[in-house]
């Protein structure tokens, strides 16, 4: 049985005043995170033309900002997509069970206590007690975070569960220009970052990891770990690193100093010095390649 | 008659006989020659200076003992406290040191990384404990923690690198829970695969 209860949702903003401890992002949703020198955490839901093929019996063109909700097999969920066309909505009101925090017309979950931000997916009564957690797929944000701020985010739950929920996707999680610590779990998803100063602890299992250094050079130490992607970094060769590099092939333009080149059942592994190797980087690609290009 | 008992039956003659001054000089000069020569001076002086070197050593050598044991009880305390500290990057940062500093085994120290296999929140801490621990392959205890780890982990990364680990260990008691893994429907394909290569390795 296939239920949608669409609502019409308009464009929305929320501001959330912190600026110290730490910020948990637990979401499948899509997310673009930039850091600024500021005291809130400013999140803004992006609306944009979308289309979606998600069942064969269901074809439609729909607005992000609006909402289906799905009800699947028990054996795994509950689902909730953004969806149909905005004009249905256009004059009605939302009824029925709502999102947690339908104030804000977001479809996350916003929580704060002492020293901890949580961002989530909205959860929906399911009744009997039951809630069950709305995963957004295809919803797509962008937050602006103090540098302040230590960032840990999953890209799906944060607590495990006892079921696998992995999402795939050909879009990057992306994160620019942050200065605090990171920590990115993420799952059959990539990893984008952009000129993050880090300390950056990133891993994704079947996803690719790209890292930019274009206005700042890495100085705090760096772990990235793909089990089955590439990690591809552009760094100024200027840059004074101390690379423990793990995976398929290790390729690069940079003149780094070769500490040691183990040739390994499934991989390569090498310790590689740039100019003196004062700052760590650890990479573990796995069975996928390490690609190390001079900006 | 020899001369003891000569002089035995003479010695009241000599008894009342007192040195010459003139053969008194003379012996005196004789005996400091023969007891308090240059030679003799140097060697004595030398035998002093050996033994007080000896005690000097023997003192540097408990110091520096002493401190370079506690330098290195002081490292490690610190790398045990980092191991444990709340931030992600500061146990991370404790592992690798740990894979820098340390080539032999040290108690406490694989007591810390067996906690970190089991307990810690971060995908990339555990895995950098696993590789830690790895070279470690001829500790029993190593061993058993890694097969244990692989027995309760959920995280799919995680699973992989313990699988990859006990694989290079050659663990044959790992097959049990590699074969569960297999079995379980929840396993992703990319854990069942990497547990189907370990146990096909295992058997070889």
């Amino acid at each position: 049985m296939l239920l949608c209860i669409i609502t019409c949702i308009n464009a929305q903003e929320k501001k959330v005043a912190f600026n110290k401890g730490v910020l948990k992002i637990c979401t499948s949703s899509k997310i673009n995170i930039k850091g600024y020198d500021g005291n809130e955490v400013i999140i803004k839901k992006l609306n944009y033309k979308y289309k979606i093929n998600y069942n064969p019996n269901f074809k439609f063109d729909y607005n992000i900002g609006d909402t289906i909700r799905h009800s699947l097999p028990d054996s795994i969920s509950r689902y909730l997509y953004n969806s149909t066309e905005k004009k249905l909505g256009e004059g009605l009101t939302p009824i029925g069970q709502k999102v947690s925090d339908q104030s804000d017309n977001l479809g996350l979950t916003i929580e704060q206590k002492s020293g901890e931000l949580i961002i989530r997916d909205g959860t929906v009564n399911g009744g009997a007690n039951k809630q069950y957690s709305l995963i957004n797929g295809n919803n797509r944000y962008e937050l602006l975070i103090p540098n302040s701020l230590k960032l840990q985010w999953n890209t799906s739950e944060c607590e495990k569960s006892k079921i696998n929920v992995y999402f795939v996707s050909s879009n990057s999680w992306e994160l620019s220009n942050f200065k605090g610590e990171v920590e990115i779990t993420s799952s059959y998803g990539s990893i984008s970052l952009i000129d993050v100063s880090g300390p950056v602890l990133a891993n994704t299992i079947g996803g690719n990891i790209e890292v930019v250094f274009d206005k700042i050079v890495p100085e705090n130490l760096y772990s990235l770990i793909s089990n089955d992607g590439h990690i591809a970094i552009r760094l100024p060769e200027n840059s004074n690193l101390n690379i423990h590099a793990s995976g398929n092939e290790i390729l690069s333009n940079l003149d780094f100093e070769i500490a040691t080149d183990k040739i390994l059942d499934t991989a390569r592994e090498m310790n590689l010095k740039l100019n003196g190797g004062k700052v760590k980087m650890n990479l573990d690609a796995g069975f996928g390649n390490i690609y190390l290009r001079k900006n | 008659m020899n001369l003891k008992d000569y002089l035995q039956k003479n010695k009241a003659a000599f008894d009342d006989k007192k040195m010459p001054p003139s053969a008194r000089h003379v012996f005196e000069q004789q005996l400091k020659e023969k007891l308090h020569s240059q030679s003799n001076r140097k060697a004595t002086q030398r035998k002093y200076l050996a033994i007080a070197a000896s005690f000097g050593l023997l003192i540097s050598l408990g110091y520096f003992y002493s401190n370079s044991f506690s330098e290195e009880n002081k490292s490690r305390d610190l790398l045990v406290n980092a191991m444990s500290n709340e931030t992600a990057s500061t146990r991370l940062q404790a592992v690798y040191d740990f894979e820098e500093q340390y080539k032999k085994e040290d108690d406490r120290l694989l007591e810390a990384l067996f906690v970190l296999i089991h307990d810690d929140g971060n995908n990339n801490v555990k895995i950098a404990a696993i590789d830690a621990l790895v070279k470690f392959d001829n500790n029993e205890q190593v061993r058993i923690e890694l097969i244990a780890a692989l027995e309760k982990e959920r995280e799919p990364l995680v699973q992989i690198k313990l699988i990859q680990s006990l694989s290079l260990l050659r663990e044959q008691r790992a097959s049990e829970p590699l074969q569960r893994i297999i079995d379980d429907e929840l396993s992703l394909p990319a854990v069942k695969g990497n547990a189907s290569l370990a146990i096909t390795k295992l058997k070889t």
